[in-house]
């Protein structure tokens, strides 16, 4: 196939998300649809809340375990590579994998597929019980179409098996917690 | 018993001497009831508590009346040790059938009745500790006319008397009403399942010892109950002992043990324990000893492989889960004892020993002499009660004391971890010990000193995470702890099943090999690849104490 041509056809096949999907699209909170997801460890249940300013996503986990609820947010930039301090895992809490005392992680992320996902790398030291370790983390979040559910898949350097989290758009004013 | 059956014990475990004693015989004929699982109050729990209460009685001064669960309970031994004190003591049972059946034939171990609101669920506990006092029986109201047919006059009706109080007026008042009375050594505290459904199984043992039975919350955001509580605690002797366990939904575990723990009082769960009137009264068969299935010699001299050891211990007391199912004695595995129960409940831990398989390993435990958190034993009580541990552990053939501090720690995850200055009581108290093993869900506590390595778990199995799950966080681990040896200690929780770990087992990558704790421990003493970590002040906390 001759070149352009390919080019046009390639602009048309995501014709459609580019114009459906903007950044903004993908705000909102996200609940955990645990039956379909991989089984947490450790938590109850989550919700999602993604925020998008400019450059900036805002990726908050609303965890719940038992009466335990805690709170974390990664701020994301598309633009460049940032260090965030005290970066949030969704983490198998029955493993003896901690986060160290201080640490920042090393995260990198992009739209992709004219947004209608995003990618989030990111580099984190642990602790563990022969002491400091590191973790790649390759969270691709996934908007199915309609915009209603969110997939996010995570792939870790220290794991073969994916990890695949789906999530239902909750309603604009549910405030509802997991 | 009579239960100077108890010193009588002491004395010979502090000489070091087999375990003889200088019992009475139990009764070679008694009788048995069989128990459904309907407790709940509206149907099945009125006849129970009447029953319980009943066998607490007529267990008093002889071991007449033996109840079985069903497989389901979660005590689940209920029947393989009634068959075992037919087949190792003789004992002849006769099964009764009917509530009326059993007031016929324990109807003079009662003087009377004692009647309970079951509108107002603390009225049961105070029913109770009026009838370990009074020698009665508890009824609801449509029971009354079955126990007056068999003659039973009415002691007291607590029907109307606490209506439309909370707990904190309701237990004052019996504590003003009763408490003095009660045994100092022994307090019930009868909590667990509460609402709709109750599970007062230990009954017979509160009224069989004279206890007093509470609810009582230890949490602090309960101020009026937590006061009541202490108050419980400041009275009782020295080397006391909690039976039962907290109530559910009012505290939680980690506050109500931290709290006893504080005291230097033991703790024996739980609520639902069966049988304690009735298995106190037997000794060990004649000529009984404890003998572990050691793998190695206690002076043995290991050395580790460059390969990952994993060891797995379940210490949800053995009476409690995979014992009785399938697949046991497939891996190594290790066993938290109960060590207590060598004083309430010997012909359980010799069922359990007889029926061990050679890869089954006991330990002792949890912690000490009972389930306390050491990080808050006052330090005046911590010698004397790692003390009676150890004498325990001699009589049941152990080496290895598990540990286990769950007041920092939110359920089965978070901070199970010690002081150093904990960790530095226990390698006083215990010389002898091949090691020690610590946690529950993971911790970070780790430590060798001469050749007794102090190691905590790295993974806990929660019993519902699916098995390929399982498999792959250990993996994960296995790649995060990259040197060699790398030591994998693995907490599995009471339900697990041991066919699924053998599956997990066969997947898991690299030279891996599973070996029983003692094996463990001695490779673990030769190759220290594992960092020496205490619990910091600054460590995150669920729960920030009294």
């Amino acid at each position: 196939m001759k070149r352009p041509l390919f080019n046009f056809i390639l602009a048309w096949s995501v014709f459609p998300f580019v114009v459906s999907l903007a950044d903004s699209d993908w705000n909102g909170r996200w609940r955990l649809d645990v039956e379909h997801s991989s089984a947490l460890d450790g938590w109850t249940n989550m919700d999602v809340e993604i925020q998008t300013s400019g450059s900036e996503i805002s990726i908050t986990h609303d965890m719940r375990w038992r009466s335990t609820r805690v709170l974390k947010t990664n701020v994301v930039n598309t633009r460049r590579t940032v260090k965030i301090p005290d970066f949030f895992r969704i983490e198998a809490r029955h493993m003896a994998i901690y986060a160290p005392k201080t640490f920042s992680a090393t995260v990198s992320s992009e739209w992709l597929d004219g947004s209608r996902a995003l990618r989030v790398e990111a580099e984190l030291p642990v602790e563990v019980s022969q002491g400091d370790a590191t973790i790649r983390i390759y969270s691709e979040y996934r908007m199915g179409e309609g915009g209603e559910t969110l997939t996010l898949i995570e792939l870790r350097s220290s794991r073969n098996n994916p990890l695949v989290y789906r999530f239902r758009r909750l309603p604009v004013g549910d405030s509802s917690r997991p | 018993m009579n239960c100077s059956f108890q010193a009588i014990s002491l004395l010979f475990i502090a000489m070091g001497s087999a375990f003889v004693f200088a019992k009475e015989e139990p009764l070679k004929n008694a009788y048995s009831m069989r128990f459904d699982l309907d407790w709940e109050v509206a149907s099945g729990l009125p006849e129970k508590a009447m029953l319980v209460s009943l066998q607490g009685l007529a267990n008093r001064e002889e071991a007449q009346l033996y109840i079985i669960h069903p497989p389901d309970f979660q005590w689940e031994i209920t029947e393989p040790l009634f068959d075992f004190y037919k087949r190792k003591h003789g004992v002849s049972f006769t099964e009764i059938k009917t509530i009326d059946a059993a007031l016929e034939r324990f109807k003079s171990s009662a003087k009377g009745y004692v009647v309970w609101d079951a509108e107002v669920g603390p009225t049961l506990n105070i029913a109770f500790t009026i009838a370990g006092l009074e020698d009665g029986v508890v009824v609801t109201e449509a029971l009354i006319p079955i126990v007056q047919k068999h003659g039973l006059k009415p002691i007291d009706d607590l029907r109307g008397r606490y209506t439309g109080q909370s707990h904190a007026e309701i237990y004052s008042d019996a504590i003003n009403r009763y408490w003095h009375r009660c045994n100092r050594d022994k307090l019930m505290l009868m909590g667990g399942h509460r609402g709709r459904v109750m599970m007062p199984a230990m009954a017979d043992w509160g009224i069989r010892e004279r206890m007093f039975f509470h609810e009582l919350s230890a949490d602090p955001e309960e101020a009026d109950e937590l006061v009541l509580n202490r108050q419980l605690l400041e009275d009782l002797n020295v080397g006391a002992t909690v039976f039962g366990w907290h109530p559910y939904g009012k505290d939680t575990e980690e506050q109500s043990t931290m709290l006893l723990s504080m005291y230097g009082i033991k703790m024996e769960g739980l609520h639902n324990l069966p049988n304690l009137s009735y298995n106190c009264q037997f000794d060990f068969t004649s000529g009984f000893r404890f003998t572990n299935n050691h793998q190695v010699a206690k002076d043995a001299v290991l050395i580790a492989e460059e390969k990952v050891y994993i060891t797995f211990v379940q210490s949800d007391s053995v009476g409690i889960g995979v014992w009785t199912k399938p697949g046991r004695g497939k891996l190594p595995f290790a066993w938290q004892v109960t060590m207590n129960w060598t004083k309430f409940s010997p012909a359980a831990l010799e069922y359990f020993h007889e029926s061990a398989t050679p890869n089954d390993y006991f330990i002792g435990g949890l912690s000490g002499p009972g389930y306390m958190y050491p990080n808050n034993i006052p330090k005046d009580r911590f010698p004397v009660l790692m003390e009676e541990a150890k004498q325990l552990m001699t009589v049941l053939d152990e080496h290895v004391m598990e540990i286990m501090d769950n007041s920092a720690a939110d359920g089965n995850v978070g901070n199970a971890d010690l002081f150093e200055e904990t960790v530095d009581a226990y390698y006083e108290a215990f010389p002898d010990v091949l090691g020690f093993i610590n946690g529950y869900g993971p911790a970070r506590t780790r430590d060798l000193r001469d050749s007794r390595p102090m190691i905590s778990y790295d993974y806990y199995i929660d019993p519902k995470r699916p098995r390929d799950e399982v498999t792959a966080d250990l993996n994960e681990l296995i790649t995060l702890n990259s040197k060699r040896p790398y030591f994998l200690a693995v907490h599995v929780r009471e339900s697990n099943d041991v066919n699924s770990l053998v599956t997990v087992v066969e997947n898991l990558e690299g030279p891996v090999e599973v070996v029983a704790l003692d094996r463990f421990l001695k490779f673990a003493a030769s190759n220290k690849t594992y960092e020496t970590r205490f619990r910091k002040e600054d460590d995150p906390v669920h729960f920030k104490g009294f």
